[in-house]
Formats: C-alpha cells, sequence, structure tokens
C-alpha cells in the first residue's frame, strides 16, 4: 500500500481514503468471506471493518504496517459478525445422488462438503489463523502480529485447527452415499 | 488418514474456492458514512523549547528527591481512604454497576476500592473472592476482575477437577507464585502457560505479577480449573482462550490476588479501561491500618 495514500487519509483526506477501500476492500472481503462461510455476513463485515480503518488511521503509527494493521481489523470485524449472527447454522451442501459422478468428483464434493462442516465448527481464533496462514500465505509471526498473539498461540492454533479439518476429511473415509448406492 | 501434507493441500485448494470481489455498493455505504465517522484524533505533544525542558528536568528530580525522602509522605497520598461517597459492593445485587467508587468494605479479607465507569457488571461476591466484568458480551470479548483469596492450586489445571497441589500451597506470595510456575511450567500442563513472573506492586503493596495464557480448547472435555479459595470456591476460565494477568500481593501478611483476565477479542478500549480500573485500587487490611 502506498504509504503516501495512508498518510493522506490519516489526515482526513476522504478521497485518498477512498483509493485505499478499492484497493484492500476485495482483499479484505475475500478474508471475511472465508472465516465467516457466508457472503451477507462477511461483507457486513468488511463494511464495518473499512469504517474502523478510517476512524482509527490517525492512530496508526507507522503507514508501512498499514496492511498487517487492516487484516487484523478485519479479524475483529469477524469476531463482532459472529457474535451478532450468533449461530452459524451449517448450510450443508447436499450430494447431487441423482446426477453419475466420476468417483473423483464425488470425493472432491465430499471433501468440499466435509471441510465446510469441519471449519464451521472451529472458533473463529481458528479460522483467522487457517485463512491468515493458509490463504493469504502469511507467515505465522505475521500472523501473531496481525493477531496481536504471541507466535506459540499461533502454532498451537493452527495444530489444532489443521487436526480438526484432518480429522473432518477422515470422516469422509466412510462409503459416500453415492458409493454406498452402487 | 489422510497426511498432514495432503490435508494442507485439500484445505489451501478448498480456501481458494470463494467471493473474492467486494460489490461496489458496499465500498459506496462505507464512502458515504465517511462524512459522519468521526477520525480518532492522537494527542500530539507540543513542541517545547529546551529551556522549559531543562527547568521542568529540574523540577521533576526535585519532586522524585522529595518522594524518596518522604516515603511515608508518599504512601499516604497513594493511600487515601475511600471517599465518603463511595457505595458499598457488598449489598448490591449481581448485575449492571452505576459508575462510580465501590468498596468491599465487609466480610473480606482486606478492604478494597475502586473506581468503575459505566458498563460494569457485579458478578458474584464470595467470603473470599469478588468478580467484576465489563462489556458483558463475555468472552471473546470483554474483560474481568476479580480478587481473591488463594487457599490451594489444583495440581493439573487441565481438565475435569481433580487433585489440588500436595503438600498446599504456603502462605506468602513467592509460595504462590512458585506454585503457579511449577504447575504451569514444570509439569507442562498442556493449555496453560506461564509467559513471565515480575516483581510488581499494587497500590504500594509488592509482590509479583505473572502473565498467563489459558487455551480451554486443548484441555481434556474442555475444562479447566485453577484455584480454590479458603472457602472452597474454585476459579474456572470463562472462555475458550484466557489472558489472565495476576498480582500477587503481601497486604500486611494477607496474600491477595488480583486477577485481570481479556479474551482475544477484547478491544484496546476496553483493556486501557480496564487496566484504569486497576490504577484505581486501593487496598487497605480489613481493620483499617497499615
Amino acid at each position: 500500500m502506498d504509504t503516501d495514500l495512508v498518510t493522506r487519509a490519516q489526515h482526513g483526506d476522504e478521497e485518498a481514503f477512498a483509493v485505499i477501500a478499492v484497493a484492500v476492500g476485495d482483499r479484505l472481503h475475500a478474508v471475511a468471506h472465508r472465516i465467516l462461510r457466508d457472503v451477507g455476513l462477511a461483507e457486513d463485515a468488511t463494511q464495518q471493518a473499512l469504517l474502523a480503518i478510517w476512524r482509527d488511521l490517525p492512530k496508526l503509527r507507522d503507514p508501512a504496517r498499514f496492511e498487517a494493521w487492516a487484516y487484523r481489523l478485519i479479524v475483529r470485524a469477524c469476531y463482532a459478525e459472529g457474535r451478532r449472527a450468533h449461530a452459524w447454522q451449517p448450510a450443508l451442501r447436499l450430494l447431487q445422488t441423482d446426477e453419475p459422478a466420476e468417483a473423483d468428483a464425488a470425493r472432491s464434493l465430499a471433501d468440499r462438503d466435509q471441510l465446510d462442516r469441519g471449519f464451521r465448527r472451529l472458533s473463529v481464533d481458528h479460522r483467522a489463523v487457517i485463512v491468515l496462514h493458509h490463504y493469504l500465505d502469511l507467515p505465522l509471526d505475521e500472523v501473531a502480529e496481525v493477531l496481536g498473539v504471541p507466535a506459540g498461540t499461533v502454532r498451537s492454533r493452527l495444530h489444532y485447527a489443521m487436526r480438526a479439518m484432518r480429522a473432518a476429511l477422515d470422516a469422509d473415509a466412510r462409503p459416500t452415499a453415492i458409493e454406498a448406492a452402487r | 488418514m489422510r497426511s498432514e501434507r495432503e490435508t494442507t493441500r485439500i484445505v489451501r485448494a478448498w480456501l481458494e474456492d470463494g467471493v473474492t470481489v467486494l460489490p461496489d455498493r458496499v465500498i459506496d455505504r462505507v464512502l458515504d458514512d465517511l462524512p459522519t465517522t468521526r477520525q480518532s484524533r492522537v494527542w500530539q505533544a507540543p513542541v517545547v523549547p529546551a529551556r522549559v525542558l531543562v527547568a521542568v528536568a529540574v523540577i521533576v528530580l526535585m519532586v522524585v528527591g522529595g518522594v524518596s525522602f518522604g516515603r511515608q509522605i508518599g504512601d499516604a497520598i497513594r493511600n487515601p481512604t475511600p471517599s465518603p461517597a463511595a457505595r458499598s459492593f457488598v449489598p448490591v445485587p449481581p448485575g449492571p454497576l452505576e459508575s462510580g467508587q465501590y468498596v468491599i468494605d465487609t466480610g473480606f479479607p482486606v478492604r478494597i476500592s475502586f473506581d468503575i465507569p459505566d458498563g460494569w457488571s457485579k458478578a458474584s461476591l464470595g467470603a473470599d473472592y469478588a468478580v467484576l466484568t465489563s462489556h458483558s458480551d463475555g468472552p471473546p470479548s470483554g474483560v474481568r476482575l476479580g480478587f481473591y483469596t488463594v487457599a490451594n492450586l489444583f495440581a493439573e489445571t487441565c481438565g475435569p477437577e481433580g487433585r489440588m497441589v500436595d503438600p498446599p500451597v504456603g502462605p506468602t506470595v513467592e509460595d504462590l507464585v512458585a506454585a503457579v510456575n511449577l504447575v504451569a511450567v514444570d509439569r507442562g500442563s498442556p493449555g496453560y502457560q506461564a509467559l513471565a513472573t515480575t516483581p510488581a506492586s499494587i497500590d504500594g503493596h509488592l509482590g509479583q505479577r505473572i502473565d498467563l495464557y489459558l487455551y480451554l480448547f486443548m484441555c481434556p472435555f474442555d475444562q479447566a480449573h485453577l484455584w480454590q479459595t479458603p472457602s472452597g470456591s474454585v476459579r474456572t476460565p470463562a472462555g475458550d482462550e484466557e489472558r489472565s494477568t495476576l498480582w500477587i500481593v503481601d497486604v500486611a501478611g494477607e496474600r491477595l490476588v488480583i486477577d485481570v483476565t481479556s479474551y482475544p477479542g477484547t478491544s484496546d478500549e476496553h483493556l486501557d479501561e480496564l487496566m484504569a480500573v486497576v490504577d484505581s485500587i486501593r487496598i487497605q487490611p480489613a481493620d483499617g491500618g497499615r
């Protein structure tokens, strides 16, 4: 991010902020959608995060750290939206049993379904670590900086979260509805 | 059973599947709201001429010297009696509290006063513990402030309530600090970490400060138990992940634990507010003497 733009926005320049919002909006929204697994909630979280960025920009001491700071705010907004939504009802994606499917395709669909269910069982803390590390490719020390927790905490959360995802996938080792019907 | 590497590959591929474009209407709503969303302003130190700085430094040195010379006077200043307007915390029912100064003045081993702003609640009060919460969304946000006298620690923090440390923890600050470190560090309880122990004081009462992390999700059955008070009350975590700072101080021979807890979603503003409440804490022996 252009630090000059950030500095101008810090001093109340709305046009500079508009450029920033457009530049980071997609990325923040993508992160929010992956954490919350709901487009509507993700849009609300992104909107709240962008407004929080505008409001708190003057407090950002180092404009070069803008992106890490913005990710921190989107994760916080995800916490808030998650609480507001209160219960995340799993929107299960059903297998299309009436449609012939190759084994690989069925397996892939079943994987996604199992991953979705496993992920929804995780807390926002754990989801955030997976998304920041495996989607944004942030190294663990940067994830720790974004979340404001020690690197050891990030490692333990990632370990737990990936173990849960693996368990969700392994639950799929049983025959799927399609396979059982054959 | 899939390998760790295969799981990572599958999860990464799955994460690629999702929305990547923020609809323009969201950006529009944000930009529409800018004029009514005030930016936080940070306090800027005014530029002070060098000779003024020198004069201020001299005054500071004189004041510091005076306080060191007259430590008794300094203590008296740091430990004022709660103002007559302070409300007793004891008869107030659990629930939201009015802002102002409160004093725990009866039925407790020490006399404690503190100032709270709006948004705080009385969670619970016993003969040897008192707990307040703020911004009551609860974990994973909000804060919690507790005062405890601790009789003994659980030997295994993580898991169902089990045996206590044996022999029981001794009566001094150092005894409890050593026991916490023994349980959290030496025994390596999963999900329970003592990050640092440093000398500290609250309201002039000396002791030790310990920073702790408690990851409930790593404990068997999502249960954990930290300590027991003399009356048998048990301190358990309230959220999946707690960050606690314990000030363990000696108040005229009575050991007091001040337990400040936050969660991953606690905002900086709420943490600042919590620390302001901690700064306002005044402690005296129950008989009022020092």
